[in-house]
């Protein structure tokens, strides 16, 4: 399933950025989201977009279109 | 040449704040080349005596860049002296990650500080980082420190300031680590991060609780919640926009209070009338100008200062997001864009916690056209004058167009935006939008103080000179060369006139001088360029007066039809101006002018102000020159169209 799909508040692992570009794979390896690295999605903004993501002990929130490209197992 | 002195970092991880902690009152502030990232720099001075250039480099979360900040930073590193020393600022909060980058320039050679900010919360956190296994491990100095409270900072300084620190021992980064292949960076980066979590693993003491990630996502359960969010976002709005638009004028008045008590002064004492109406006219006026934009700006960064230090402005940019997306902006552009609703100058200012360059350029073109309170007195004198006082299914016609004319400037600001996101090459776009949540954290009222009154002075100084020049140029323009054989021969009628002939004869010489200026013969030179639109000559002069600010536009038709001073009293005015005829006898100025005037004040850029905070904020006079050629363009092609066709329909 993709980030998008999965559910709230449970420990994911991250499969695979397929579909995203090399730079903004780049970018989110340097945030901490790569395959086999563990995050967390907490809350979505009141609009429905973004989304928060715990990485470590750090909040982040991503924009739908780039959670629906990240593959995730829980 | 004295030593650089670097500071790295992610954003977040409170350089700026450890900046300010080593530079003191010491800075200055400018801009990298070519860009509006802001540079600020400091020297600080050794016991020895020996000077050291600190630089705040701006945040970067690697070392490939995602948005234009990071890519200064980077370019920096790139060039840097081989006398460079880094101090990479980590926050102790986040370790792991944070210590990836720092370990990754450190295995390339390059011999870095690192300074591990945050104690504070980490200790509260319950957590304890060994430092001293850190710097036994790997050879690098470690500094546990907190920026916010000073602790630590001192030993941080010593070092860096010392003769036995050690040097750079590579003269320059690149191509060693900035260009990189793909492959060979990804290998890097692995294997720092595997040293990172070693590190970690080892001289981290996990506290049991998390309690401040935990703290952090109960206040996110309320304040980002679905209906009570939007519903204390708004009262925020309300409360910054009240600031600058209702609490900032009483101190505004005063300062222009104590400018006029001072120009009275001069026009008393001063016994040349030429020399006195420079000092007061121009240069108080001028200086005037500049100094009532001070509280709106204070007021204005107090409030984004206490929003971001508490950790909320990131999370308003989270709630408007969604909005903001359609129109190729982000979360972050609200607030700018609100308080330009008050004032444009403050507004562009704003633009500084807006990390993406194509996104603040972007606002910084579009935040002039938001209806800003410069626009209402203008916007009351015309529709007072010209449009009915009539009612529409109940609602007063005046109050619409009012209203209309606020969201002509909104709709048309983000109408703009939407054609600079689609016409723009993507090549400076974020490759990722991603905004970082920070911890919630009690503002520090020194820090805050310490930050409103950095604004405050890059404005007087960086902006205020370019404001306060242009004010006494345009008004040199309003005021010369003034026919003196016509000032003579009045001023001997008012010798024998009472009083209420004196206002008469002196309102008469005030229409007279504008008429002679140069700006009066200009309106006259360029009346056929504004015909098209309806405005003769005096409207015209009226135009290039309000550059100054666009309420002069109500005082100079107050002087251009010898009614002296208006303020206060524009009824007269108003009647004047429905009274005027043309030579065959038909009304003058009709509702079409009057609209053709209200969507040409919609849409020019007539403040100097703004040109001026502009061109400090972008660092060139590209941007603004732009802004007043599209807005100029804008405002006459509509102005013109809404002129041609109200003829029409009005007839």
């Amino acid at each position: 399933m993709t980030l998008l799909e999965a559910p709230f508040r449970s420990q994911l692992r991250v499969l695979s950025l397929t579909g995203l570009s090399e730079e903004a794979r780049m970018v989110l390896l340097q945030l901490g989201v790569e395959p086999g690295e563990a995050l967390e999605k907490m809350h979505v903004a009141p609009l429905g977009d973004p989304l928060t993501i715990r990485i470590g002990e750090q909040l982040f929130t991503l924009r739908k279109e780039v959670c629906g490209l990240i593959e995730v197992e829980s | 040449m004295s030593q650089e002195i670097l500071l790295v970092g992610r954003p977040n991880s409170g350089k700026t704040t450890l900046f300010n902690r080593l530079a003191g009152t010491n800075q200055k502030v400018g801009n990298y080349a070519g860009c509006t990232v802001e540079k600020k720099t400091s020297i600080v001075t050794s016991p020895e005596g020996i000077e050291f250039e600190l630089t705040d480099l701006p945040g970067m979360y690697s070392l490939k860049p995602n948005t234009m900040d990071e890519e200064v930073a980077l370019k920096h590193l790139d060039s840097m002296r081989s006398t460079a020393y880094l101090v990479f600022v980590v926050d102790g909060n986040n370790l792991e990650q944070e210590l990836i980058l720092p370990l990754l320039l450190h295995h390339r050679g390059l011999t870095v500080a690192i300074a591990v900010n945050m104690m504070d919360e980490v200790s509260e956190n319950g957590k304890s980082i060994n430092t001293d296994a850190l710097r036994t491990r790997t050879g690098i100095e470690f500094f546990p420190l907190s920026a916010k409270t000073g602790d630590g900072v001192e030993a941080l300084k010593n070092h860096i300031l010392s003769k036995t620190r050690p040097k750079n021992p590579r003269a320059v980064l690149a191509p060693s680590v900035l260009q990189m292949p793909e492959e060979q960076f990804r290998l890097a980066h692995k294997e720092a991060k595997a040293e990172s979590k070693r590190l970690s693993l080892a001289c981290v003491t996990q506290g049991l609780d998390n309690r401040l990630l935990r703290r952090d996502l109960r206040i996110d359960g309320i304040i980002l919640h679905r209906l009570f969010g939007p519903v204390l976002f708004f009262a925020i709005m309300f409360v910054v926009f009240q600031s600058i638009f209702t609490w900032a004028s009483p101190l505004s008045d005063g300062i222009l209070f104590f400018i006029s008590k001072a120009q009275e002064v001069v026009r008393s004492n001063v016994g040349a009338p030429l020399l006195s109406s420079l000092l007061s006219d121009g240069i108080l006026a001028g200086v005037g100008a500049v100094l009532a934009f001070v509280p709106q700006i204070g007021i204005l960064f107090l409030l984004i200062g206490i929003l971001e230090y508490s950790g909320y402005l990131p999370r308003v940019a989270y709630m408007v997001d969604r909005v903001m997306k359609p129109f190729g902006l982000d979360g972050k552009v609200f607030i700018p864009l609100l308080s330009s609703v008050a004032c444009a100058v403050p507004g562009i200012m704003a633009t500084r916690t807006i990390e993406n360059e194509r996104t603040r350029i972007t606002t910084i073109m579009i935040s002039p056209l938001m209806t800003c309170s410069a626009r209402l007195p203008v916007y009351t004198l015309l529709i007072s004058t010209f449009v009915p006082a009539a009612r529409v299914w109940g609602l007063s016609l005046p109050g619409l167009v009012m209203f209309a004319m606020y969201l002509l400037g909104t709709v048309t600001a983000l109408v703009v935006a939407l054609i600079l996101h689609l016409t723009s090459s993507n090549k400076k776009k974020n490759v990722i939008d991603m905004i970082h949540l920070p911890h919630y954290r009690t503002p520090d009222w020194k820090l805050l103080l310490r930050y409103v009154w950095g604004r405050i002075s890059v404005f007087l100084r960086k902006a205020g000179t370019v404001i306060a020049g242009m004010a006494i140029l345009l008004w040199v323009l309003l005021s010369f060369p003034r026919d003196e054989a016509f000032r003579a021969s009045m001023e001997n009628n008012l010798k024998t006139a009472n009083a209420e002939q004196k206002e008469q004869i002196q309102n008469q010489i005030a229409a007279k001088d504008l008429e002679n200026s140069i700006a009066g013969k200009t309106g006259k030179f360029l009346e056929p360029v504004f015909r098209p639109i309806g405005y003769d000559w005096k409207l015209t002069i009226g135009i290039l007066s309000s550059l100054a600010a666009r309420e002069v536009f109500v005082s100079t038709l107050g002087t251009v039809f010898s009614l002296g001073k208006v303020e206060g009293h524009e009824e007269g005015l108003s009647a004047t101006l429905r009274a005027q005829k043309t030579e065959d006898g038909k009304l003058k100025y009709t509702l079409a002018t009057c609209l053709s005037l209200l969507v040409f004040f919609a849409f020019s850029l007539q403040c100097i102000s703004t040109i001026g905070v502009a061109r400090r904020e972008t660092n060139s006079w590209k941007i603004p020159a732009t802004m007043f050629v599209y807005m100029f363009t804008l405002a006459y092609t509509a102005a013109f169209i809404v002129y041609q066709v109200s003829s029409l329909l009005l007839k």
